[in-house]
């Protein structure tokens, strides 16, 4: 029996990377889901989540911080290039224009309440109207992300995070927190009104 | 979930945490976590990237290589399983569009019982084999790994399902009995009346077997025969022995038909 | 035969007899795929 001289680390490592990898993926993808959910029902969270994994794989020994807050970045900002592309139709892809076309149905399921679905749809409407830091900070938040995380992904302090969240958190509380303006939103298009009086 | 009575109308915060609450609820319900992940989300993951790939790939409008003629050597011939789909996808990234043929006449039925066995109804399960072939088209560059094909459109199809459901399901009025009415009408196979009554009994207690009992089950019927070898693979499963969760869903599917009448 | 096997391999068939691809839909991907693929050469 000759011992290969090789350094048995390299062959064990590939191995460990790959249990590693295969537990946040497990750990942390229905929160991705959920997230993008939140952030952008519109859109095709579920293709924006796998391309966050494929990248994290192709970058693992480079990732040396939170590897959940670079996932979440790296997401979001395959959020925001699909909410992008929406805008110039000739790169829309079939799974996007699913997607789209399928605006705010993620509630659909078991909500059968039509008004309680109309309330929850509201809610979520609201939050995606926001600007993107405070919403991201507050969709983070919702689904326990650290400060600390929440601090990486959006490039700021701690403070700033609390600061946004509780912003976001006036802004929805103003739009949907209010019976009259909530009623006149809601026949279809006239909702964009919310966007004229601040 | 109680959907009554409790949303007062009024604008103060606490409201707003109320309501938060049961959107995380809705959202909850809506997104589950995987009751026992089965790392083909991962393999298809995998298939995409390899770790030690370069960072950066340029991700530009890939050029097209020109048609393989006709006449040209096959190099899948005489392969089988995984060897055989990953040599049809090396051949298709050379612009050989018979190879492209294989996998799709080849492996339509994986793709048609994956979306089935995600509650998607018939026709809707034909657009979905239709997006997930030409979304495999757009992507024939980025599966670095073709041996992982079959994982790769597993998942793809899992998405693509999922997202079908829920467009369907937001056409239909908002009532449970309508809802109710679907999933059991829809999901009887159309020869019924030919069918014996023990075998539509059995099918009629399938399709309410939990979603991925479904799939898994469908799966594995697949895999058990030689021309689907790679399904056997994607599911890290040893060949032969289909194993113990095919077992588990079959013992489920049994313990519901004892309680039915009529059955044996 | 035991209630198992009978389950196994009924549920088999019926999986492949009752519920298999329509057999149009293979010449419909293959068609809407040529089609992408042309359409991807002209840009």
């Amino acid at each position: 029996m000759t011992e290969p001289p090789a350094q048995p680390k390299d062959d064990a490592e590939p191995e460990a990377r790959h249990a590693e990898f295969t537990q946040l993926y497990d750990e942390e993808h229905t929160r991705l889901l959920r997230i993008a959910a939140m952030m952008a029902p519109n859109l095709d969270g579920e293709g924006a989540a796998h391309d966050a994994f494929v990248r994290l794989w192709r970058r693992w020994d480079t990732v040396h911080t939170s590897k959940r807050a670079w996932l979440v970045r790296t997401m979001c900002n395959l959020i925001i290039d699909q909410a992008r592309s929406l805008e110039r139709p000739g790169e829309l892809t079939d799974e996007l224009t699913g997607w789209q076309r399928g605006t705010y149905r993620v509630l659909v399921q078991r909500q059968r309440d039509p008004e309680h679905w109309q309330e929850l749809s509201d809610t979520l409407r609201a939050i995606g109207k926001l600007p993107e830091q405070l919403r991201t900070a507050l969709v983070l938040r919702f689904w326990e992300i650290s400060d600390d995380e929440t601090a990486e992904v959006l490039g700021c302090d701690r403070a700033t995070v609390r600061k946004y969240v509780s912003t976001a958190r006036a802004r929805v509380a103003e739009v949907v927190g209010n019976p009259e303006r909530r009623f006149a939103a809601r026949p279809g298009r006239r909702g964009r009104g919310n966007d004229h009086d601040r | 979930m109680t959907a009554n009575g409790s949303h007062d109308r009024s604008a103060e915060p606490g409201d707003l945490t109320g309501r938060l609450d049961e959107l995380r609820d809705a959202l909850r319900e809506a997104i589950q976590e995987e009751p026992a992940p089965d790392g083909v989300g991962v393999a298809a993951i995998l298939a995409e990237a390899r770790a030690e790939d370069p960072p950066s790939r340029t991700t530009g409008r890939r050029t097209r290589p020109a048609p393989v003629a006709t006449g040209a050597p096959r190099p899948w011939e005489g392969l089988i399983g995984p060897d055989r789909h990953a040599a049809c996808l090396r051949a298709a990234r050379d612009g050989d569009r018979r190879a492209l043929d294989v996998l799709v006449a080849e492996l339509t039925p994986l793709v048609w019982h994956v979306a089935r066995g995600n509650s998607v109804g018939k026709e809707a399960a034909e657009d979905v084999v239709q997006t997930v072939w030409l979304a495999l088209l757009r992507h024939l560059d980025r599966l670095v790994e073709p041996r992982a094909l079959v994982g790769w459109l597993i998942t793809t199809t899992r998405r693509e399902a999922q997202r079908s459901r829920r467009a369907g399901r937001a056409q239909l009025p908002l009532s449970q009995e309508v809802a109710e009415q679907l999933t059991s009408e829809e999901w009887l196979p159309e020869p019924q009346a030919l069918m014996e009554d023990r075998d539509r009994m059995l099918w009629a207690a399938f399709v309410q077997l939990p979603q991925r009992c479904q799939e898994l089950l469908r799966l594995t019927v697949l895999a058990g025969r030689v021309e689907y070898r790679s399904v056997a693979d994607a599911l890290n499963m040893p060949r032969g022995s289909i194993g113990p969760t095919r077992g588990r869903c079959l013992r489920t599917l049994r313990d519901r038909l004892e309680g039915e009448e009529g059955w044996r | 035969m035991n209630a198992m096997t009978w389950l196994d391999r009924a549920l088999d068939r019926l999986v492949l007899e009752l519920d298999p691809p329509p057999t149009a839909l293979v010449d419909r991907v293959l068609f809407a795929v040529r089609r992408a693929n042309r359409a991807d050469r002209r840009n």
